[in-house]
């Protein structure tokens, strides 16, 4: 057997008891027809919410919203979705919901407000998880850029090793960020100390490729424009293989294969 | 006449009304900071982190364009910059227009406003849920009708933009200010427009407003809620233009 036609009530039953609450209202607010499902989420009877305006069915937080936000909305563009916002429950709790409206004009002037309201708890709170994820993700990152400077500061430290001698221990790839904070600590190397040889210990760094070696190279330069000796040391033998290979440059720059030889180099005087 | 919009929306809130005065008036109109077609670049949280950096740019407003005998006409928390800015140079501004002001929203002792401070954090997580569900919106909306740009460019233009990271911040600035004390302060004569149910600033706080300020004007409106400026702009035009040419409406 089929199922026949809907019984000519079908309509006002399916306004009646649809599964979400459906209520018209003038534009100041003043519900003239409500639905028998919204008026049970509220603990109410439809007949006691018509001439109440629908302000009031609303948190106090949500009414704020709405005032200042969903009402001029409305009224500038004649429909607002997917509002998150909270009705007062029948038990005075928050019921969150996501609301819906459309204006019908008359002469350009708003004449109904035609509100649908779907629930939406496990919504909202699974949205309050991904916004407090990603509120967390975007402090993680800030952090990391904080420490990712701080890093890159202090990979740019000189050392004082003798009176007149400084050493900077390079760890990690020399990036175009390492190599700006490597240069301005070299090139503000302070004239009054008396240092007269730096010595760059490369032993951990991994590799270096063509813009690393032109940091080299113009710290070099920019120490001896200054009067101080450049010395390089800990060059690892991929690293050397690989400055070969490619035809990178470093001759003028004084090479030593351990610290310690560097700093003995940098005892003696230049030739 | 400088038209300043509230918490929430843009200077499109004054659409009906400001025209209304371009036949006899200079009519300026303008968007805060991070609200509308604003530079949200230029927003600075430590300036903006009171009401006084919104009254500066009023007054650089002022100065910029040598505005003189301003009647100041400001909806919401701009009414109270209004305040702010006559208090500061009383000698630029005739006339404020206060369009549903409040000196401060939250309950105090011997004082009544509208809200509890937890409501402000109920505010800010709504708006936190909000603003993402409305950014990756409006997008679709607008791409859904490619035969009508000019409808994107409408909407774009009326949707009371606002920059969500500001719009937060502004939010905690406006509903937790406290200018009660400088409203005896004001010399330039007010009107206050107090509308009928208005949550956000109700009638007690209109009738506190008037009591304070001396010299100003009440007239409660027939319109209901807190934007009579789009609810009910005839009315809030007949109340300024009978007010500005010192009759009764």
């Amino acid at each position: 057997m089929t199922a026949g036609p809907p019984p000519d009530d079908g309509a006002a039953a399916l306004f009646d008891a649809a599964p979400c609450g459906v209520l018209q209202t003038r534009p100041d607010g003043v519900i003239v027809r409500v639905n028998g499902t919204l008026a049970q989420w509220l603990g109410r009877e439809p007949a006691a919410l018509v001439g109440e305006r629908m302000q009031t069915l609303l948190t106090v937080p949500s009414a704020m919203l709405f005032e200042t936000h969903c009402a001029p909305m409305l009224r500038m563009q004649g429909h607002i979705g997917e509002v998150a916002i909270d009705l007062l429950g029948a038990d005075r709790s928050a019921l969150p919901v996501l609301l819906w409206a459309t204006v019908e004009a008359q002469d350009g002037a708003p004449r109904w407000f035609r509100v649908m309201v779907a629930t939406a708890g496990a919504r909202r709170e699974y949205e309050r998880e991904l916004l407090a994820a990603r509120t967390r993700a975007e402090d993680a990152a800030a952090q990391l850029r904080r420490q990712a400077e701080l890093l890159a500061e202090h990979s740019a430290l000189l050392i004082p090793i003798q009176r007149d001698l400084r050493v900077m221990p390079v760890l990690g790839a020399i990036d175009a960020t390492r190599g700006r904070h490597m240069l301005r600590a070299l090139l503000h190397l302070d004239a009054a100390a008396g240092v007269r040889a730096v010595i760059l210990d490369l032993t951990g760094v991994p590799e270096i490729d063509g813009a690393a070696a032109e940091v080299l190279r113009r710290a070099a330069a920019g120490l001896r424009l200054r009067g101080v000796r450049p010395i390089v040391t800990g060059l690892r033998p991929a690293v050397a293989a690989r400055l070969v290979a490619e035809s990178i440059d470093l001759a003028g720059i004084a090479m030593c294969g351990t610290l310690q030889d560097g700093i003995a180099l940098a005892g003696r005087s230049p030739r | 006449m400088l038209f300043a919009h509230g918490f929430g929306c843009d200077q499109g809130m004054w659409r009906h009304v400001a025209p209304a005065f371009e036949a006899d008036h200079r009519v300026v109109l303008f968007d805060h900071v991070g609200a509308g077609a604003s530079d949200s670049a230029a927003y600075d949280p430590l300036k903006y982190g009171s009401l006084g950096g919104y009254t500066d740019d009023v007054l650089e407003i002022c100065d910029e364009l040598d505005l003189r005998d301003v009647v100041f006409v400001g909806h919401s928390v701009s009414a109270m910059i209004g305040v702010l800015a006559a208090v500061r140079r009383p000698d630029r501004f005739s006339k404020l227009v206060l369009v549903g002001p409040s000196p401060r929203y939250i309950h105090d002792v011997d004082y009544v406003g509208s809200f509890e401070r937890r409501d402000i954090e109920g505010l800010l997580e709504l708006l936190d849920s909000n603003h993402m569900a409305w950014s990756s919106m409006m997008a679709p909306v607008i791409m859904g009708n490619p035969d009508r740009p000019e409808l994107g460019a409408e909407l774009t233009a009326s949707f009371c933009r606002t920059d969500p990271a500001i719009a937060r911040r502004f939010a905690r600035v406006t509903f937790l200010s406290d200018n009660r004390a400088d409203l005896p302060r004001v010399r330039t004569p007010a009107l206050i427009l107090q509308c009928a149910q208005d949550a956000i600033a109700p009638a007690a706080v209109g009738e506190y407003m008037h009591r304070n300020l001396a010299g100003s004007t009440l007239v409660k409106l027939r319109a209901t809620g807190h934007c009579p400026n789009l609810s009910a702009p005839a009315e809030v035009v007949a109340e300024i233009r009978g007010y500005l040419t010192g009759e009764a409406a």
